[in-house]
């Protein structure tokens, strides 16, 4: 079900409304209902992969509490092992097939909705329960619905156990006020979606898809990509969060105005927050704490210095870490490019950390020196609009080439989409811009510590019907009539 | 305890150790800050952090990560 | 008592929001054939009842078939109708008034296509009687879809705000109450009280070949086509209505180009005839190289037709009505 479809929408007011309606202390069983019926509707047979998950999470939280590594290795093993069978294979086989004499045969697999979401979140369970961070779930069906809530289903946020589980089995009571801040969020969601990432979405899907024949917009390409997928995936967050508020639950925040960062790093603080943090805490720390990563660090240190050795290390952790994340977007090369590329850089940056502190004490810099601030969030914006060439082509040669062309006398068209028809184009482009300076408003509003949802909650109750009404007129008015889908439904 | 707020600014200038309690809820000391930081205390104290002990109430203040070291030195 | 005054701006707000979307689908949506078409097959019985899309409304003429075959006919046929909404169109009509005989154009080129958004779904949609047949479509044609789709269907015709005026004229008019034709008569293409839309002699369209090709691609949607084809079929088993599926003719030039796509499209409605009882008349057929023993169809010439798809001009189309007519009274 997409996020939107009519069916999702009839789902969700059934689930808001039968939700209120239960008493307090069965209302998780409803949920759970109804998240069962929504991935059913994927496919019947994508709910058995469901179940798979919750069972070896099930079992594998009672036997990792023993702090045995096999206790917890075992369903983590099953549980990434079937993501990985499933995502990954047909590429391993059409790597295995560029061999001389080797013609392996692709398989049919489907990927069931969700998978890398709910794959993370479990795992992510086990080894709270193996670190002794929680106690393991001993009720299978609230197990279940921590793996499974709807809303995150498709794209995230990625939960934890101890925080988001409590929120789920507890029943909140009636409140307008979660009502009215659950559909604000809902409806700036689908507004991000429709007017703005569909439209953008135009532009991408023309520039990328006909590289060979247009050439030279690479940079528009990219930049309209930046509009596309953070609109897009933040969209589609910002409707997750806002169902999950109209009951009373308070899903993690996934983005925090990424565009406004300093650094690279600090950019994947802010951009899908979930994934970084999940990267962070179940594969960044164990690997630095290893007993190689240990052995390494002492050689480093002999080998280096303090100061070199030190970055080394952590170099080489961050630069697994992008790997895994890049893996993760898709099986294909160009998207562990993206990855080592993240990864080299920060890798890359942690060498002169204290070099840029000298300089910057010599030149008489600090972080606040407002032109410097600038400097850092255009520099990094740049750095990030070229991780998307590699990100969005569908190979590496793509890439180099799209990004080489891009260095010619043209920059800009706004009627690429479609020369025959000018002025439907410049519509649709001053949609974009309209709309990106409104989420430029909100963002600088929102970095500066504004409750932007609590302006809204200030209007009366009918000055916000107007408004959300405005809304979803401006969403069939600007959208885009192409059902692309949501960009991150298919992890 | 003062031995330790020295080795830490040392490891990591800038970073208010002797006064703040919530080094890492407000975001003073980063991912990489830790691990920088894990590294050095396991080679100075003869100690080995495990992933269970990475958690922000034993980074937050001084005070919580000295607890934390005795606690990993009777282990 | 409070819950009811804090519930109480929600259903205003959705009231609110309804009714916008309500006063918009009338000032924005124009009149348009189906809903005179529909109200016809709703309310009048006939003998033949023709369906399709744009190839056969403007290829089938129901006065030139009423006067070789001597049975009333009506011709629901329009553009954007594909298999689903025939099998909806029969589906109403089957409810007080069915057909004992229907004529399904099979236009291939539709049933490698995407359906989304579709227009004169949505519009047929709307002007249906309340009735399970109305349900069942509104499951199969929107359940799914987008939801500005199914509350807000104006925004499809979000390029003619300027013809608000002109709307709301002709839905205040008699003839709009009457389900008269008289209003189409000023627009762009006209239709007939028997649901004809005739394309004069003299209109010239759009002479490009169309890219034809059934692929890995478009395998998903022929399957749904299909689907729903042989859903037209069932239904017209169990209600004893005989089924006839005519391809109209197609360009020389046109087959020329997409001789192979014509082709498989041939052997699969072969393919489905042998699995169910009607008639196959496919008048692209003979210049593909039928064999001897079958009917020689004539071969069609580009003057016949305004483009390069296959819609026929009138006079074409009167002649191939009469040639269809006197295949079907041998039947």
């Amino acid at each position: 079900m997409s996020f939107t479809s009519f069916e999702f929408w009839l789902l969700v007011a059934v689930c808001v409304t039968g939700y209120y309606l239960f008493p307090a202390r069965i209302r998780w069983t409803w949920l759970l209902g109804i998240s069962g019926l929504y991935y059913a509707a994927a496919g019947p047979g994508f709910l058995l992969y469901l179940l798979f998950a919750v069972l070896t999470a099930w079992i594998g939280g009672m036997a990792a509490v023993s702090g045995k590594k096999a206790a917890v290795a075992l369903p983590l093993l099953l549980d990434f092992g079937m993501l990985a069978w499933l995502k990954y294979t047909n590429f391993l086989i059409s790597c295995l097939n560029h061999f001389p004499g080797v013609t392996l045969p692709y398989l049919e697999l489907l990927l069931p909705l969700g998978i890398s979401f709910y794959t993370f979140q479990s795992a992510g369970y086990l080894l709270d329960v193996y670190w002794k961070r929680c106690e393991p779930e001993r009720n299978p069906a609230k197990l279940a619905l921590f793996i499974s809530f709807f809303p995150q289903l498709m794209q995230g946020p990625i939960g934890r156990y101890q925080t988001l589980s409590p929120q789920l089995t507890q029943g909140h009571s009636f409140d307008d006020t979660l009502i009215w801040r659950g559909i604000c969020r809902i409806t700036w969601g689908l507004m991000k979606k429709i007017v703005l990432a569909d439209n953008a979405a135009l532009y991408v899907n023309r520039i990328f898809g006909a590289y060979t024949d247009i050439r030279g917009l690479g940079f528009q390409g990219v930049l309209m990509y930046s509009i596309q997928l953070y609109a897009d995936f933040s969209g589609g967050i910002d409707i997750a969060l806002g169902i999950a508020e109209m009951m009373g639950i308070r899903l993690d925040e996934n983005f925090r105005q990424p565009f406004f960062a300093k650094t690279l790093t600090d950019f994947w603080h802010r951009w899908h927050i979930t994934l970084g943090t999940w990267m962070k805490d179940y594969v960044f720390y164990p690997i630095t704490l290893s007993e190689w990563m240990r052995t390494l660090r002492q050689r480093s240190r002999k080998w280096f210095g303090r100061e070199i050795g030190k970055a080394f290390c952590i170099g080489i952790a961050n630069v697994i870490i992008f790997v895994v994340v890049g893996i993760w977007h898709g099986p294909a090369w160009h998207y562990i490019a993206y990855g080592l590329y993240n990864g080299l850089l920060i890798a890359a940056g942690g060498f002169f950390t204290g070099s840029f502190r000298k300089w910057k004490k010599s030149l008489g810099i600090t972080d606040q020196t407002a032109w410097f601030r600038g400097f850092r969030m255009l520099r990094t914006f740049l750095i990030v609009n070229i991780s998307w060439f590699l990100d969005r082509s569908v190979s590496l040669g793509q890439a180099w080439q799209m990004f080489k062309d891009s260095f010619g006398s043209r920059l800009w068209s706004v009627t690429v989409i479609d020369p025959s028809d000018p002025e439907k184009c410049m519509v649709r482009f001053l949609t974009i811009a309209a709309g990106c300076a409104v989420l430029l408003t909100v963002s600088i509003l929102s970095e500066k510590g504004k409750d932007v949802r609590g302006m809204f909650l200030k209007l009366p109750w009918w000055g916000r019907i107007l408004l959300l009404t405005g809304a979803m007129l401006l969403c069939a008015l600007y959208g885009n009539m192409d059902d692309g889908g949501f960009i991150y439904a298919n992890f | 305890m003062e031995e330790l707020i020295q080795l830490l600014e040392e490891i990591q200038p800038g970073v208010d150790f002797a006064n703040s309690t919530s080094l890492i809820d407000d975001g003073e000391l980063s991912s990489f800050d830790v691990v920088s930081i894990v590294g050095e205390l396991e080679a100075e104290y003869d100690i080995r952090f495990r992933p269970m002990d990475i958690i922000p109430q034993n980074f937050n203040s001084a005070k919580a990560l000295y607890e934390l070291i005795c606690r990993l030195k009777e282990a | 008592m409070r819950i009811f005054k804090k519930l109480l701006p929600f259903a205003s707000g959705l009231c609110f929001f309804l009714g916008i979307n309500m006063l918009l689908n009338y000032l924005i949506i124009p009149y348009q054939f189906p809903r005179m078409k529909i109200h016809r097959i709703e309310t009048e019985t006939f003998q033949d009842l023709i369906l399709g899309t744009s190839h056969g409304s403007s290829a089938i003429d129901p006065e030139v078939l009423t006067e070789v075959t001597g049975r009333s006919s009506f011709n629901t046929a329009a553009g954007g109708q594909y298999p689903r909404d025939n099998y909806y169109l029969l589906a109403d009509a089957c409810r007080q008034h069915r057909p004992e005989r229907v004529i399904i154009e099979y236009d291939p080129a539709y049933w490698i296509s995407k359906d989304s958004f579709n227009r004169n779904a949505r519009y047929q949609l709307d002007v249906m009687a309340l009735s399970p047949v109305k349900l069942g479509y509104f499951k199969d044609l929107c359940f799914a879809g987008d939801i500005r789709y199914v509350l807000m269907p104006w925004f499809l015709y979000n390029d003619s705000f300027d013809r608000i005026a002109k709307n709301v004229e002709i839905k205040r008019s008699e003839a709009y109450a009457r389900y008269d034709v008289s209003p189409f008569a000023d627009g762009g293409q006209v239709c007939e009280i028997n649901g004809f839309t005739p394309i004069q002699d003299k209109a010239e369209g759009d002479r490009s070949i169309p890219d034809l090709e059934f692929s890995d691609e478009n395998e998903r949607y022929v399957r749904i086509n299909a689907e729903y084809f042989k859903k037209t079929l069932q239904l017209c088993e169990r209600e004893g209505i005989e089924a006839v599926v005519v391809t109209t003719p197609v360009p020389a030039e046109t087959l020329a180009e997409t001789e192979p796509f014509y082709r498989e499209a041939h052997q699969r409605m072969e393919a489905i005839a042998a699995e169910y009882d009607f008639i196959y008349l496919d008048y692209a057929w003979p210049s593909l190289g039928a064999p001897p023993e079958e009917e020689a169809f004539p071969v069609w010439e580009s003057q016949c037709f305004s483009d390069g798809e296959g819609h026929m001009r009138i006079s074409a189309a009167q002649k191939f009505t009469r040639l269809l007519a006197q295949e079907l009274s041998k039947n």
